[in-house]
Parts: C-alpha cells; structure tokens; sequence
C-alpha cells in the first residue's frame, strides 16, 4: 500500500514538471475582474521569439528573467510552441500562436487572432512581430523586427538590430543602437539618439510620401530615400560618415553645427534651390546636361555669401554634441542664400553643387528632383 | 602607305564577320597602321561599353505569352500537317515530276488565272514600295542618330517577344535610348490603372524609346501587379488600397516626371538615375503591398 502511494506521488510530481517545462499557463483575474490569460515559459537569453496576429496591439518589453510570459486580456487561447527536442530553459526558438476562443474548434491559420498581447521577453531575445491593423511597441530588446500594414511602430532600446516596416503607419525609432532599416509607404519615420555598434552599422529608411526626420543619428553609413516626404537630419555628423538622401519633390534639411565638416555634393534640378546657412567651398558647379560643353551655371548669391574657401571648421570625431567651433574668420551674418538657377539653353536643368565646409571628414549626397535643399546652422 | 580601312570593315573585323582572306589582309594593315589601330580600340572600347550596359536586357530576354502561344500554335499546326504530309509522301519519283510539270501546262482557264494573280502581285508590290518610302526617312532619322552600323552592335537586334516586328538600335553610350519598335506605351499615368499599363509596356503595341534596363523594371511592375491583382474576387482591404492607390499616383507622378526629363536628355546620367530611382521606388512600394495582400490572404 505503501509503495503504490509512492508511485502515485511520483507520478503526480513528473506530470506536474512537465506541465512547468512546457510553458506554465494560467487564467486569472486582474484588480479590475477583468480575465487575463497569461503563458510563461522558460528560455535561452537569446531566444528568437515570433508572434502574428490580425489585429490587435502587440507590446514587447524585455527584462532581465530568462522567462517569455506572454499575457493577453482578451478571450484567447495561448500556445507557446517550441522545437520539441529543447528541453526548457535551453529554447532558442519559440513561436506564440494565438488563437480566439470562440473559434477554437474550427481550423485557424497561425495569424487569425484579434487580441491585444503583452510580452515579455528577455533583453538578449530577437523578436519578430507582425500585425496587420494594431500598433506595434518593442523595447529593450537585442533585435526587433516588425511589420504592420496601418499601425504605428514604436522601438526603443534596442541594442543589435532593427527592421520595421508599416504601409500606412507612423515609426518612431529612440535611443537605440545597431543596424537599422525602416520602410514605411504612406507614414512618417522619426529616429532619434541611434548610434551604431559595429563599424558595419548602417541605416536605412524609406518611405513614399512619408517624412524622415532623424535626430542625433550617429551611422556612419545613413541612406534615406522618399518621393514626397521631407527629410530631415538634425545632430552632428559622423566622421567620415557618409549621408545619402535621396528624394523626388521632397525637400531636404540638414540642420548641423556650426563646425560641421562635410563635403556636399548635391543633385538638383527643375525649380530646386540650394540654401545654405553655411559658407560653402564650391569646387564644382556644373550643370549635367552641359557639363561637357562647359557651360555655365548662373548662381545668384546673396552679397554675404562667401563663395571662396572658408576657414576649416575643427571635425566632429567624437559623434557627440559637438562644442561650439571658433568663430570664422569670415562672418556671416545673413543666411547666404545660393540658388542656383537654371540655364535657358538647358532643356532639362539638372545642376550638381560640390562644396565642402570644415576639411570635409564628412560626404554627404543630396539628390533631389525637384526638392529644396536647406543646410541650417543648429 | 595604303589608306585607312573603312569602317563597316573594321566593324566586320571586330564582329568576326570577315572572310579568312579580308581578315588577313585587315590585320596586316592594323599592324601597320597606327590610325587605324586607335580607330579599331575605340570601337571595341564603344561595342564593351553597350554589351555591358544591354547586359541586363540581353539576359532578360524571356518569351512573353503572347510568343509562347504562338510557338504552341505554330507546332499544334505542324503536329496537324504532319499526317498530311506523310499520306501525300507515299509518292512515286513521276508523280513528283508531274507535279511539278502541271502547273506551267497552259489551259485556257490557267491563262487567266495567271494573269489575274500577276495582276494582284503588280498591286501589292506598287502598294509596298510606297508604303516603304513614307516609312523611309523615320528608319533613316534612327540609323542617323546612331553613329555605328546596327549590325555591330550586341544589342542592337533585339528579338521581338510579339507578334509585331521589333527594330532595335543602340547608340555607343548607354545612356542612349534603346528606340523599340514596339506595342508598348510606356509613359505612366498617375492612376491605379498604371500597373496595367506597365502590363501593356511589355505587351502590346505602340511606340516607345526605353532606355537601357527599363525593360526589366518595367516587367518586374508588371509581375508585382498581376500578383497583386491576382485572386481580385478578394478586394484589396479598404484602408490598404486607400495607401496603396494614393502612394502609387506620387510614385507614378515622379515616374513621369522623371522619365519625361530622362527622354529629354539622353545623355545626362543624372536624368536617368532620377528616372531608375523613380521606378525603384515603385517596385519597392509594389512588392510592399503584395506583401501585404499575401498575407490577408493567408487570413481571409
């Protein structure tokens, strides 16, 4: 009788263990009464981490447990599934499937739900999220790759990578570092305070008729690309960064320090201006189609402008806020304005401006359609 | 010292087109002749020049539907000939030579038939010769702008992928248009439609100058859209195609615009890079939303 109490309990406790080592899940109640379903499971820090709903908000925080919990309020069904030779606490790869309650009994895709979820994850983990109509908020996290067709994205330290795409939403990037590559159709894209990682780092962002704004991004390999929207870089730039902007008819503003070093070299054409607060070096102005023909480019300047060599600004080596550079020899009181008009013998006025500012650590490659280009002093 | 090769001969020479003797003779004189030698490196500097850049369009050189049908009707009426063709070859060696004697044995009903047809050949040849002068002087214009022999160029025989005939030439520089003989309109309207129309770019007939490597983004648009058009019994979901319609006519705007000064001005590299970045956007944006329709699809 003895014995047969010991093996029931035996058997009783390696269900139980098993039931934890799978992913412990349970249904309460919050302070509200509101029923809360939540899984947890036990992971490798650096566990890859995928989730896909229809719709619904999906927020991702990482910390320090080496657990994934992923809660939702809704009435859901959670499975957190997992390769089945990894034993818990060593899962590398897990996949949470949500599936509606109601719908339980029918046969779903892996991405049918409707339910808001909450995540947490640990900080070394990659997350790949995508939803189709909620927003999206990662943060604290080693990499974060998200797509969603009309939320908003919101990532924020991030310490290794990002990926994140939206067609009608907005993206906010903070205070991250590493890789990054942002794509939007229709929504705004706002980077602030990134910095890379490795000498490799670069970042990219696209958008259609979304504006970029980037502010405090130390990459020193950026490339934006839009056809409408307007780009803007606040902040200093990288040493021997290279800054590529690309538009069709939006307008480009780069608002630097004053001692800035850089060598522009700008793409403009139809009606675009070139506005600088800057006293440029120009060592080329030329207008593409008349290049070899030699023919010159009218360029109206405004009676401050100072056309000839500058004094050198000191470079910004450093990446931080830079402080504020000696004051130039030469003075420039009002916005020395270059325009660049085009020539009437030109059919298609496409002009290229190369100036450089400091001794010209940084390259920087504006070309724009149809679009202004601003150089403003922060 | 004799004088300096013409250059259809040096052209022949660089294409491996001579006969073993002129080919001698050419080399003999180009060991000689420093001018010449200078003239043959500059061609062959101008014909790596266009190879690389129809690189892209040469390689993309994959039958459209229209050519495939045509290959299938073409053999599923050999398949039916054949039968008749093995039933009538059971001939016999007089026979043939009958055959061949009957038609010229005169009859009074052969007699006219014979000028009646002599009659109609005297039509179409007189209609052919002025049909051929008016298009004279545009063929001229063409070959004019081009200031090397089509023949010597990799890609200026390009195969018509349609039922209409393609006559292709290339300048040296590849910034120059490619003028194509073609169906096709290639001008963009800013509308929703205009995933079609880079449809009909490929396929049908109008006439249009492309510039080097447009061809290939112009199927690669039109593979996006039939994916995304395809199953349209499921409509694209309302604020998708909201985004999608309003991005495309921004893209499709920027493409016109873009391609129109590209056109303007063959030989400013700029032009053309504004132009190719125009149609990168749109790729970019097509592969986005069919991203996205596949999958809603997945969920529908």
């Amino acid at each position: 009788m003895k014995f047969r109490a010991i093996i029931f309990s035996l058997v009783v406790l390696a269900f139980a263990a098993s039931v934890f080592a799978d992913g412990s899940g349970s249904v309460r109640r919050d302070d509200d009464g509101d029923q809360k379903v939540e899984r947890t499971i036990a992971v490798d820090p650096a566990v890859t981490v995928s989730l896909c709903v229809t719709s619904g908000n999906i927020t991702v925080r990482g910390w320090d447990r080496n657990e994934v919990t992923a809660r939702s309020a809704d009435p859901v069904q959670i499975e957190l599934r997992k390769p089945e030779e990894m034993p818990a606490g060593s899962v590398k790869k897990l996949e949470i499937v949500v599936f509606n309650k109601a719908e339980t009994g029918k046969p779903q895709g892996k991405c049918q739900a409707y339910s808001d979820l909450d995540l947490n994850v640990p900080k070394g983990a990659t997350v790949l999220v995508q939803t189709r109509d909620g927003d999206i908020s990662i943060g604290e996290v080693a990499s974060a790759y998200a797509g969603t067709q009309n939320g908003d994205i919101e990532v924020q330290q991030i310490s290794r990578s990002i990926e994140v795409g939206s067609i009608g939403g907005s993206i906010c990037l903070k205070d991250s570092t590493g890789r990054v590559s942002v794509s939007s159709a229709g929504g705004s894209i706002d980077a602030a305070n990134l910095r890379p990682v490795e000498t490799g780092d670069s970042l990219e962002v696209v958008t259609t008729s979304g504006d970029i704004n980037l502010t405090n991004v130390t990459h020193k390999d950026i490339n934006t690309k839009t056809v409408s929207g307007n780009l803007t870089l606040t902040g200093p730039l990288a040493a021997a960064g290279r800054y590529w902007f690309n538009s069709f008819s939006g307008d480009v503003t780069l608002a630097l320090p004053a001692n800035a070093s850089f060598k522009l070299m700008a793409k403009v054409s139809e009606n675009g201006e070139i506005i600088t607060d800057f006293p440029l070096t120009l060592t080329q102005v030329s207008a593409a189609a008349t290049a070899e023909s030699s023919t010159p480019v009218a360029i109206a300047e405004t009676p401050e402008a100072p056309v000839t060599p500058a004094p050198p600004a000191k470079a910004d080596h450093s990446g931080s806020t830079p402080k504020p550079a000696p004051a130039p020899a030469v003075k420039v009181h009002v916005k020395p304005v270059i325009v660049v008009t085009p020539s009437p013998k030109i059919a298609f006025s496409m002009r290229r401006i190369t100036g450089v500012h400091g001794s010209g650590d940084a390259t920087i490659s504006v070309a724009s359609f149809s679009g202004t280009l601003r150089l403003e002093q922060n | 010292m004799r004088d300096c090769l013409d250059e259809g001969i040096l052209q022949s020479y660089l294409d491996g087109e001579l006969a073993n003797e002129p080919l001698k003779a050419v080399t003999l004189h180009l060991a000689s002749c420093h001018t010449c030698t200078a003239a043959a490196r500059e061609m062959e500097a101008e014909l790596n020049l266009v190879s690389t850049a129809l690189a892209p369009e040469l390689e993309a050189a994959v039958p459209t539907e229209h050519l495939r049908q045509r290959i299938d009707a073409a053999i599923a009426g050999l398949h039916t000939q054949r039968p008749l063709v093995n039933e009538s070859s059971t001939f016999s060696l007089r026979g043939w030579l009958q055959s061949l004697v009957a038609p010229f044995s005169i009859s009074p009903q052969r007699a006219f038939g014979y000028a009646g047809l002599v009659l109609v050949l005297g039509f179409a040849a007189i209609l052919g010769l002025t049909q051929w002068r008016s298009a004279t002087p545009e063929v001229g214009k063409e070959v004019a702008s081009s200031s090397q022999p089509a023949k010597a160029n990799p890609g200026a025989s390009v195969v018509a992928p349609t039922v209409t005939p393609v006559v292709a030439t290339v300048d040296p520089k590849p910034v120059k248009p490619v003028t194509v003989r073609k169906n096709q309109n290639a001008r963009p309207q800013p509308s929703t439609l205009n995933t079609q129309v880079a449809k009909r770019n490929v396929d049908k007939a109008d006439e249009v100058k492309l510039l080097p490597g447009e061809r290939s983004y112009l199927q690669t648009i039109a593979k996006l859209d039939s994916t995304i058009k395809s199953n349209s019994n499921r409509p694209m979901r309302p604020a998708l195609q909201a985004e999608y319609e309003r991005n495309l006519a921004l893209v499709d705007r920027a493409l016109a615009a873009t391609r129109n000064a590209a056109k303007k001005n063959p030989s400013d590299p700029d032009a053309a890079e504004f132009m190719f970045a125009a149609y990168q956007n749109k790729v970019s944006l097509l592969n986005t939303v069919a991203e996205a329709r596949t999958f809603n699809r997945q969920q529908d």
